[in-house]
């Protein structure tokens, strides 16, 4: 990977990062009332006001205060919770892992089991397995992945209660190591599942359009040329290339799939940012649900930088473009 | 210049594009998905359009039996206060679609015109709209509704103008790609030599040419909007006062062992829209081919990347 | 029956392979302790009870703290932190005696010096009721000695012994809060009290942990500890409960009431008492600063439009009584029987809301001609502001106003937002308030119908009511000691807000906890698991 690329794909991200700031700062600003009501919540003090609009610099020129804005967002000074009176960057960070946890899995999942139904599909396009990967594909796409998870905890969890309902660790629980890397395992199946479910959809078609692309080039015609049966052709010349696109996907879905986490964790008392998002919401706690929106637009920036690196890692041609 | 030597250019590309789309549509026909798609589409339309004349009841009021299971009075059954859930979800249909043409005439207009205006000036222009594009593209949709809803209350406008407003990147993307594409193509040669103006030829020119390949993906926003109103209607953002399928499916929450036919009628009737446009955006991706291709480097698949 | 039997027998074999591979894998995971688990709705955030009135906090940290009274199930005052008391000059002076030796969790020793620091410096600056409910009325609260604690008023104050419970009244160590700033205390996340619980663990959106304070100076707790988990929907709450996930909850939603009851290994318990207070009235506000309520045949109008019955039955799930009077039927004392309370009467409805000049032409929305203040052909829309979790009440009144010829517009308000547009800036037409009466009229009754009250506060006098008659009535009843006399005045007081009708007083609202039949002894009151035991968990 040129060092060139590199240095000027992490420059691309200065502007883009300002931007969230500054839409941020624009709803502060257009949001009804005073923005340090809207920056530090509707149940503050006159002092605390004064503090937070001195600190934030709500008291000076716009251009002054988007500066002081943005230096005290970049410093991860969000505010504080008014709910919990702790600062909001802390609340957030606290539930990171849990939320990284369900999506990392959820993302790893979609992969294992989506690249090789798409390749199936797409070993025989049309055919009957082509179709009925499809179908299952775009059904799942198309439903509302909150019913999605509310199905599978009547049928998975009530029904044939082989998974618990709920939550990350048993109640109560104490076990530490293994015992409890296993507790949460068994409650993280059914979410991790419902979540990948959306992705395995956008996956499955993906890798299967990339084999239809690639079983028709020159290297996997020359390759049947030789001779080679069927299957060595899809796993050895036409997947390798075929998967590359879906690295970047997983990158560009980051926003989606932090939607969908959120969803997810709310429907299955999973106790990450989403589950943070909906009290927040309901407490109106304004710089939690501000620091939530900017943690996960640089996620996203972030995911987007990681994967576009590492396809230019893998795939030479993206280097000179 | 003659007025007739001015019309040749203009003209031809537009009798191309209604020959060209007849053609297509037969083509989607031909596909069996393509068929459900429309049936599906249609259906919905239809429902929604329909709606007061299908629906036995006033959504709004009460029948005798409250939480009664689907049965021939009410053939999905009642909520909790006695509504007539059939209606509901007919009724729904209208606000929920609403709601998505909305977004995506806003999403469609924001993107075909920074894709144009990117692809036909080229240059430093390009770069900076192209900027612009990947900053919309990585905002987190979702949250950012929330917060908005958050900080300035519920309303279906501002939930339209937020997600039309954060999603035209992909449809800029591909409309630009589209105009790179044609810029050097005979016709629009052609328009130029004669002096045509930017604006028309854009406008008169591109935009016709550039549509089918844009409406792929406006076909797959309008489903994700779908999405996004019902998870949004989920979490108890919706407007209670215009019944949609979201508020539906929110609303069935605190039933969902007691009363099935509530999460279920509403969660099948967004299930089976998205399905509809799903599917339809499908094989007229399929249709296009290479245009597609060429549109989306993932054959169509890469629409799906930018929801919520 | 054959489907039936094949599920039955799919779940057996899914069930055995999955508890197979469950504990294979999980060893000792599932381990608990000898302690009950309870659900919890909603993550309070922090567990100080005195700087807040919210429900969640007060669900998760009453069990730290003590009154100095406390309040059993039927509200009757008992003594916790004061062991006794005496009341003189007719009811403006109370003076109580501590119970001594009580510790903090911490400690340290309890003195009067914590009372008198919490009502001055936290109570009556930060709790919303005991602020407005008491605070006017306090002249001061002053500590005589190391156990005993005087309170002084400007005029006889009836309702004090009701207000000093957990709930209404928390103490707090003063040694930790002293010099600080209440809202910002590290304590308020690692709470220190004197409860029948400690503090042991709080995580996050997950959930609070406590152990049994041995030291208790009440009956010590039987059970080990309590695991309270944080669990935010009611629906996968009652799974929890049914599939032993937990123990105890809060609140049933009513529609699982019904399936709940034929549960053999669950026991519910249907109580007044609610979080945010007890006997609660769920009630209509008008906004009379608006003209189209000022004319009271238009409030009458709209009582007769509404079916409270159904009220009971569709939106309350039966878990309640259709309120006929301002005050509850549960302050025997004070409420009135008979009173005029307009009935479910749609054809009167109308005669009213026409001769109002609300007219109606075809079945359509009713639109003005000569009301006073408003637009002639102005249509009759009102809005109706709802918390989130009222929104079913909005539904209905939405629904049976149509019937009338009203369109009912429900705004559903966050709470933060809700009491800002309501009762700060007076932006509504309707709107809804949970009034909890408390034990005397005094508490909460008082507070939504004199116009000394018409205050941006929650839960004052929403609908911005006045009436001289009233406000006297009210002086005249809180002074008076004799019951019997108090009565007669607040019937008096009932008959004349009835005919103004400022609000349409909807359900007596009442809630349901439920347990497991695994454990005992539970009470509905805020110490809900003092007394609770547990048979060992069987798996």
């Amino acid at each position: 990977m040129s060092r060139r690329f590199v240095l000027r794909r992490l420059l691309q991200v200065i502007p883009t990062a300002a931007g969230i700031l500054l839409v941020s700062f624009l709803l502060i600003h257009l949001a009804p009332g005073d923005p340090v009501v809207a920056l530090a919540g509707d149940h503050g003090d006159p002092a605390y006001y004064a503090e937070m609009r001195h600190r934030f610099g709500l008291d000076r020129s716009l251009p002054a205060q988007l500066a002081t804005y943005a230096l005290r967002v970049v410093q991860g000074d969000l505010g504080f919770s008014y709910v919990q009176g702790r600062r909001a960057a802390d609340v957030i960070i606290e539930r990171m892992p849990a939320t990284l946890l369900l999506t990392g899995t959820a993302l790893v999942i979609a992969v294992i089991i989506a690249v090789p139904l798409g390749a199936l599909a797409g070993q025989r396009p049309h055919g009957a397995r082509d179709t009925g990967i499809s179908a299952l594909a775009l059904g799942l796409y198309s439903a509302p992945v909150f019913w999605v998870g509310q199905v599978a905890i009547l049928v998975v969890a009530l029904w044939l209660g082989v998974a618990p309902v709920q939550g990350m660790t048993n109640a109560g629980s104490d076990a530490a190591g293994l015992p409890r890397a296993f507790d949460v395992l068994r409650h993280l199946a059914l979410p991790a599942l419902v979540l990948a479910s959306q992705e395995i959809a956008v996956l499955v078609r993906l890798t299967r359009s990339g084999v239809i692309d690639e079983m028709t080039r020159d290297h996997v015609r020359a390759a049947r040329a030789k001779g080679i049966g069927e299957r060595m052709v899809l796993l050895r010349h036409a997947l390798p290339r075929a998967v590359l696109p879906v690295v970047t996907v997983i990158g560009a879905r980051a926003g989606h799939l932090s939607a969908g986490a959120a969803i997810v964790e709310i429907v299955f008392g999973w106790p990450g940012a989403g589950r943070l998002l909906l009290s927040s919401l309901q407490a109106r706690d304004t710089p939690v649900l501000l620091g939530l929106f900017l943690v996960i637009a640089f996620a996203v920036i972030l995911a987007n930088l990681v994967t576009d690196l590492a396809y230019a890692a893998i795939d030479p041609r993206v280097r000179l473009g | 210049m003659f007025a007739s030597d001015e019309r040749a250019p203009a003209g031809a590309p537009a009798r191309r594009v209604e020959r060209a789309e007849r053609s297509s549509w037969r083509a989607v026909v031909a596909i069996p998905s393509g068929r459900i798609g429309i049936a599906l589409t249609g259906l919905t339309l239809a429902i929604a359009v329909l709606a007061p004349l299908l629906a036995p009841a006033d959504p709004f009021a009460l029948g005798a039996v409250s939480l009664s299971p689907p049965s021939w009075a009410n053939l999905m059954g009642t909520d909790a206060i006695g509504r007539d859930l059939l209606s509901g979800v007919l009724y729904g249909a209208r606000t929920s679609l609403l709601m998505a043409s909305a977004v995506t005439v806003v999403a469609f207009a924001c993107g075909a015109t920074v894709g144009m205006a990117a692809g036909y000036s080229g240059g430093a222009i390009d770069d900076l709209l192209m900027r612009m594009t990947e900053l919309f593209q990585v905002l987190p949709r979702f949250f950012l509704v929330v917060v908005t809803i958050a900080l300035f209350g519920p309303g279906a406008d501002r939930v339209v103008l937020v997600l039309g407003l954060t999603s035209w990147p992909v449809i800029a993307r591909v409309m630009r790609g589209e105009v790179l594409a044609m810029r050097e193509l005979d016709f629009v040669i052609a328009a130029r030599a004669i002096g045509a103006p930017g604006s028309r030829i854009v406008w008169r020119e591109l935009l016709p040419n550039a549509l089918p390949s844009a409406a792929v993906l406006l076909g797959l926003l309008f489903g994700q909007i779908l999405l996004v109103e019902a998870s949004l209607g989920f979490i108890g953002l919706g407007d209670p006062n215009a019944l949609s399928w979201g508020l539906l499916a929110g609303q069935a929450q605190g039933f969902l062992r007691v009363a099935w036919w509530l999460s279920l009628f509403p969660g099948l009737a967004i299930a089976i829209a998205v399905l509809g446009v799903n599917l339809l955006a499908d094989a007229w991706a399929s249709v296009l081919g290479g245009r597609a291709v060429h549109a989306t480097p993932a054959g169509g698949a890469k629409g799906w990347e930018g929801t919520m | 029956m054959i489907a039936t039997h094949a599920r039955r027998h799919l779940r057996t074999v899914l069930g055995a392979v999955g508890l197979a591979a469950i504990s294979a894998c999980a060893g000792g995971a599932a381990d608990r302790s000898d302690g009950v688990l309870v659900a919890a709705i909603s993550d309070p955030g922090h567990l100080n009870p005195a700087i807040t009135t919210n429900g969640g906090v007060h669900t998760a940290a009453s069990l730290l703290y003590d009154g100095l009274l406390s309040l059993d199930d039927a509200m009757q005052p008992s003594p916790a932190l004061a062991e006794r008391w005496e009341v003189e000059d007719g009811g403006a002076r109370y003076r109580f005696h501590l119970r001594r030796g009580v510790r903090w969790h911490d400690g340290q020793p309890f003195t009067a010096a914590d009372v008198e620091f919490t009502f001055n410096e936290v109570l009556l600056e930060f709790h919303a009721r005991t602020r407005a409910s008491m605070g006017p009325a306090l002249e001061s609260v002053k500590a005589l000695d190391d156990s005993t604690v005087e309170f002084r008023f400007r005029r006889p104050y009836a309702p004090l012994l009701q207000q000093l419970d957990v709930d209404e009244a928390p103490i707090l160590p003063r040694h930790l809060f002293v010099g600080s700033d209440p809202l910002r205390n590290p304590a308020n996340i690692a709470p220190v009290g004197t409860g029948p619980y400690r503090f042991a663990a709080y995580q996050g959106g997950r959930e609070i942990r406590y152990s049994a304070n041995r030291d208790y100076f009440g009956k010590a707790p039987a059970l080990d500890g309590i695991v309270m988990r944080i669990i935010p929907d009611p629906a996968t709450q009652v799974v929890a409960l049914e599939s032993g996930e937990v123990d105890w909850l809060f609140s049933v939603p009513g529609p699982e009431r019904a399936r709940l009851e034929k549960n053999p290994g669950v026991r519910l318990i249907q109580t007044a008492l609610s979080p945010g207070g007890s006997n609660c009235i769920t009630t209509l506000g008008f906004n009379l600063d608006r003209p189209s309520f000022q004319d009271v045949r238009v409030r009458r109008g709209i009582a007769h439009a509404i079916d409270r019955d159904q009220f009971v039955e569709r939106v309350a799930f039966g878990a309640g009584r259709a309120a006929d009077a301002p005050i509850t039927s549960r302050i025997a004392f004070a409420h009135a029987t008979g009173l005029p309370v307009p009935a479910w009467d749609t054809v009167r409805a109308g005669q009213l809301l026409d001769s109002a000049g609300w007219r109606r032409a075809t079945g359509g929305v009713r639109v003005a001609k000569g009301v006073a203040g408003v637009a002639d052909g102005t249509p009759f829309i009102i809005g109706f502001s709802v918390l989130p979790s009222q929104a079913n009440y909005g539904d209905l009144l939405r629904a049976q106003l149509r019937a009338a010829g009203i369109d009912v517009r429900v705004e559903a308000l966050e709470q933060a937002v809700f009491s800002q547009t309501v009762f700060t800036s007076r932006n509504f037409d309707t709107a809804i308030g949970a009034y909890c009466n408390g034990t005397d009229p005094e508490i909460g009754v008082r507070r939504m119908l004199v116009s000394s009250n018409i205050a941006p506060v929650p839960f004052s006098n929403m609908a911005g009511y006045r009436n001289a008659a009233v406000d006297s009535l009210f002086e005249r009843a809180a002074t008076a000691l004799d019951v019997g006399e108090r009565g007669r005045f607040y019937r008096a007081m009932q008959e004349i807000v009835v005919r103004d009708q400022p609000y349409v007083w909807l359900v007596e609202t009442l809630s349901t906890r439920a347990h497991t039949t695994r454990c005992r002894g539970f009470a509905a009151s805020s110490h809900f698991a003092a007394t609770a035991t547990c048979a060992s968990r069987r798996r």
